[in-house]
């Protein structure tokens, strides 16, 4: 894990503002993403957490404009070493996909093709992105398979998908993006569809990677505890909008959006001594086709008010480098800068309880 | 299932399937001839008359007249009826027998289910054409025999369509209740079993009927189907043949007729399998 | 594995038994009357019982279907009434012709088939998908004695572009004998007079064949295409930036091209069923020609002995293609 308390970089990685995705069904119009805003530097890695259907795997596709009608991106930049990647054209893009940024994906088991072997599938990525010669293609197949770590490379280039194991069927894929050399990587769910022990393979793998090479990585999950001891930077996203963004301990410790605290109460804690009571986020995701006028939240936030019925808040910041986009936060924010002793309320079971009023600096 | 909600789901449904409309369009086209020929058809398609030998087509005549003077368009107008009554009588006979064979098989199993599907595995080993001529052949030619001979052959695809149906309803939960409740294998069958096939045999069904106005027409045309005088279009062809070049009207509108209906038939057997892999989708 | 496939040849046999009964009992369905409308109506009675017990027909059923087994494993598949001479050697005469246009037929029902039904997955529920379908299934709608002759009108006897008739210009002598198909012989002799008269006459006639088959194959390609579009694996070489023409034929096609492989079993005994037509409008002198003739003149024995001949072709075939699925998608396990 890089060290956050590094002043922070001004030339992003990736530069995310203001995107938009919506996919036109036969009902009408869902608004999968709206609004969503964030950044990467190099060397880092980036969580998006949500639950399901909250826009996360959308946004990740969006990244390599994977979209596919119905589905389309309908606004916003996506900045990706200054250069804004909805305004490329379509051979520009299919340049970069893979070579500047990869993406690897829930199921490896069906990543790969089964009728090709391993070590086609490998070398023609590669033959179109780096070198053109077999021989030397060959070569680097082999230098990425041993980089993740698979016993036997060159044996395994002869081999098909299916006799490979799920775990190592995504360290291929791993092995995919690096010998294209990519800067980013998107990785959607990698974990969620493996073992649990093979799980923290992946993870420590993917963490070794980023140490050596420097490679940013956007970890997408819905599983807070990869997400929690991965991540350099969580974006918690809820119903197609960030809700809340920061730097890993301070967004665990002190938590500022009521979803993001209702999170981390949800999420089972094996390590502590004293058990809290497991509490579940009442009510339902609202629906995407309509969403409400206000807050996306507010039906379900314990905090709710008025206004977050009519408006969607805005981000407000709350800490260094941390951000949530609520009218209770703000509130509270404000309070705070006037004189008031409020602290931020501590959040999560994860990690200490204890306030820390330096911290709460705004 | 009735009611609004289906009417309008399978309305929606063949929007989405243009093809199908197309297929249903022709079909009830044909239908309209053949109901209405009287009083569509300008001339008696029987009526021979020397004087009008091989005319090209006019306003009085729009498809011309054949070798003996007859007026093609009314003959092809009263085909319609020639080829519905065949394709209806084969696919109606086909039908009755496969299903029956096929429901036996995929519900009794074993024996029972060897000995069919071993037998219609032979049938369908031999070339379905060839099957036909020789029965044609053997029984005498006229158009009732036709009709047995292309039930022969046509029987085999509907009873495996029907067994695998069968095969996959008669292990589903709803059919271990009505055993529960003691329901005897007949009811078993008709009642339930068969009613559930009813897609995919009216897929089979459309489609067979596009078939058999092939093959009849080809048999009809080789001379082995049906005989003169009888507006067959496959006939038509054939007796049309030896005026080529020069006389095309003899041959171009009976072909064009046949590939009219069985296009209808097709396009509409198709939209039919379409909706219903949609529905299972 | 290997208990598979003994399985699959063992059932070759059982399927020709089958075959050869049906045959059997359809032709025997008129117990001597054949004859009679055979020889005509001025036939004698002793002339018609001459007949009879040449061909043993006056025996009881069972006992002329054991003999007609016991000629069947000889290899006797009877002898033509009219021509008196025996059908064995006339199939043999006549087969390479058929499997020559069969042949030609599934080459042209894959180059126009396949890359017709990849336009429609490409172009899926728009205008070009409508379009190939739609040719696709007209095609099969056509008569294809219908076909044939329009073809032959336009072709022929318009544009004098292709000959009207047999395999090989008279004037033109047949390429020494390997295989009996005049193409692959004259290749093989380097023979380029018979090879330019041979295509010229295959042509229309395997045109034909292929274009009136085609539906089933487009519309299992188009399935097969659109199941693997959604495939993950397929959906990462687009995040790899792979040429869509490359994702598309390569890898969707070569995996939705497993079930049309199959069903070109099936749609070769379809051919060899049409080529009955095709042959006697084009007069080309192949299997289906020959039992043609032989049924207009009420000759039966031919009739039988090629509709055996291609069932065994075809419970062959079938059991190849089985095979060769195999070989094809190692994830089968047997």
């Amino acid at each position: 894990m890089s060290d956050h308390t590094a002043p922070l970089r001004n030339n992003a990685l990736l530069d995310v503002r203001n995107l938009a995705v919506e996919f036109r069904i036969f009902q009408g119009v869902v608004h999968a993403v709206t609004g969503v805003e964030f950044d990467m530097h190099n060397g880092e890695i980036v969580g998006l957490i949500g639950e399901t259907g909250c826009g996360k795997s959308v946004t990740g596709f969006s990244l390599i404009r994977l979209i596919r009608p119905p589905g389309r991106i309908v606004g916003g930049e996506i900045r990706f070493k200054g250069v804004d990647l909805l305004s490329l054209d379509d051979l520009q893009i299919r340049r970069i996909r893979g070579r500047e940024l990869a993406m690897i994906f829930q199921r490896p088991m069906s990543s790969l093709n089964p009728l090709f072997n391993i070590g086609t599938q490998l070398t023609e990525v590669i033959r179109l992105h780096r070198v053109h010669q077999r021989k030397a293609a060959r070569r680097l197949a082999v230098e990425s398979l041993s980089a993740v770590a698979l016993p036997d490379p060159e044996g395994i280039l002869g081999k098909r998908p299916f006799e490979l194991s799920g775990g190592m069927q995504q360290r291929v894929m791993i092995a995919m993006a690096l010998a294209c050399d990519a800067s980013l990587l998107i990785a959607d769910e990698p974990t969620t569809a493996l073992d649990v022990s093979i799980q923290l393979q992946i993870l420590k793998l993917i963490r070794g990677i980023v140490q050596q090479r420097g490679l940013s990585v956007l970890l997408i999950s819905h599983d807070m505890a990869v997400i929690g001891s991965m991540c350099d930077r969580i974006n918690v996203m809820y119903a197609g909008s960030i809700a809340e963004a920061g730097p890993r301990d301070r967004l665990i410790r002190h938590a500022a959006h009521p979803y993001s605290q209702a999170l981390l109460k949800a999420v089972p804690e094996l390590n502590r001594s004293e058990q809290g009571r497991l509490v579940a986020i009442e009510g339902t995701v609202p629906s995407l086709l309509n969403p409400p006028a206000g807050c996306r939240f507010a039906a379900r936030c314990p905090r709710v008010h008025d206004r977050c019925l009519q408006k969607v808040p805005s981000r407000v910041q709350v800490g260094p480098d941390h951000f949530a986009s609520c009218f209770y936060v703000a509130s509270t924010v404000e309070a705070a800068s006037a004189g008031h002793s409020t602290n931020l309320p501590n959040a999560g079971s994860l990690g200490d309880a204890a306030k820390n009023p330096k911290e709460d600096r705004c | 299932m009735r009611g609004k909600g289906t009417r309008s789901y399978v309305l929606y449904a063949m929007r989405r399937s243009p093809l199908s409309i197309v297929g249903i369009t022709l079909i009830l086209a044909m239908t309209v001839l053949a109901i209405f020929a009287p009083w569509i058809a300008p001339h008696n398609p029987y009526k021979v008359s020397m004087g009008d030998r091989l005319l090209p087509p006019s306003l009085t005549h729009p498809a011309g007249t054949d070798i003996v003077g007859r007026d093609i368009f009314s003959r092809i107008v009263y085909g319609t009826r020639l080829s519905f009554r065949i394709a209806l009588s084969v696919v109606g006979i086909s039908i009755s027998v496969g299903v029956l064979l096929g429901a036996l098989a995929g519900f009794y199993g074993g024996v029972v289910d060897l000995l069919i599907m071993r037998v219609t595995d032979g049938f369908l080993a031999i070339p379905s054409f060839a099957l036909a001529m020789v029965a044609a052949a053997v029984l005498g030619r006229s158009l009732n025999n036709m009709v047995w001979a292309l039930a022969l052959v046509g029987w085999t695809w509907n009873a495996r369509i029907v067994r695998s149906a069968v095969l996959r309803i008669r292990n589903s939960d709803f059919m271990l209740v009505q055993k529960a409740l003691g329901a005897s294998s007949a009811r078993m069958i008709f009642l339930h079993i068969i009613p559930n096939c009813m897609g995919p045999i009216l897929v089979q069904a459309s489609l067979q009927c596009g078939l058999t106005l092939l093959s009849s027409a080809g048999l009809s045309f080789l001379g082995l189907g049906v005989q003169p005088p009888l507006p067959d279009w496959g006939l038509m062809v054939a007796e049309g043949r030896t005026y080529l070049p020069a006389r095309w009207w003899l041959v171009t509108f009976p072909g064009i007729a046949i590939f009219t209906m069985v296009t209808g038939f097709l396009l509409t057997g198709d939209g039919i399998r379409d909706i219903i892999e949609r529905e299972v989708s | 594995m290997t208990r598979y496939v003994l399985f699959r040849i063992a059932w070759i046999p059982i399927g020709v038994l089958l075959v050869v009964t049906i045959m059997f009992f359809l032709t025997h369905l008129v117990p001597g009357g054949a004859v009679q409308v055979a020889l005509g109506p001025h036939a004698t009675e002793e002339r018609i019982a001459m007949v009879m017990q040449k061909y043993g027909l006056e025996k009881p059923l069972h006992i002329q279907y054991i003999n007609y087994l016991g000629n069947l494993l000889r290899g006797d598949l009877g002898e033509s009434i009219v021509r008196q001479k025996p059908v064995v050697s006339e199939i043999g005469t006549f087969l390479p012709a058929s499997v020559e246009l069969v042949l030609l037929a599934i080459a042209f029902i894959i180059l126009i088939g396949v890359p017709l039904g990849v336009i429609a997955a490409t172009h899926k529920d728009r205008f070009l998908d409508f379009i190939s379908r739609g040719v696709a299934i007209g095609g099969v709608s056509l008569p294809q004695f219908w076909l044939a002759i329009m073809l032959l009108l336009v072709f022929s006897f318009q544009l004098r572009w292709f000959p009207s008739g047999g395999r090989i210009a008279s004037a033109v002598s047949a390429p020494r004998h390997f295989t009996g198909m005049y193409i692959l012989d004259s290749l093989l002799a380097g023979d380029w007079a018979a090879l330019r008269s041979a295509l010229s006459h295959i042509l229309l006639p395997a045109l034909t064949l292929a274009l009136t088959n085609i539906s089933t194959t487009t519309r299992l390609t188009r399935d097969g295409m659109l199941k693997a579009f959604k495939e993950d694996y397929i959906l990462v070489a687009w995040a790899y930036g792979v040429k869509p023409r490359r994702i598309h034929y390569r890898y969707a096609l070569k995996n939705a091209i497993l079930p049309t492989i199959t069903n070109l079993g099936m749609t070769m005994a379809y051919l060899f069923g049409g080529a009955f037509i095709v042959e006697t409008v084009f007069g080309f002198p192949g299997i289906g020609y020959y039992s043609t003739l032989a049924i207009l003149q009420q000759d039966y024995a031919p009739v039988t002995g090629v509709a055996i001949v291609v069932s065994v072709l075809y419970l062959i075939v079938n059991v190849c293609i089985d095979l060769l699925y195999v070989v094809i998608d190692p994830r089968i396990k047997y």
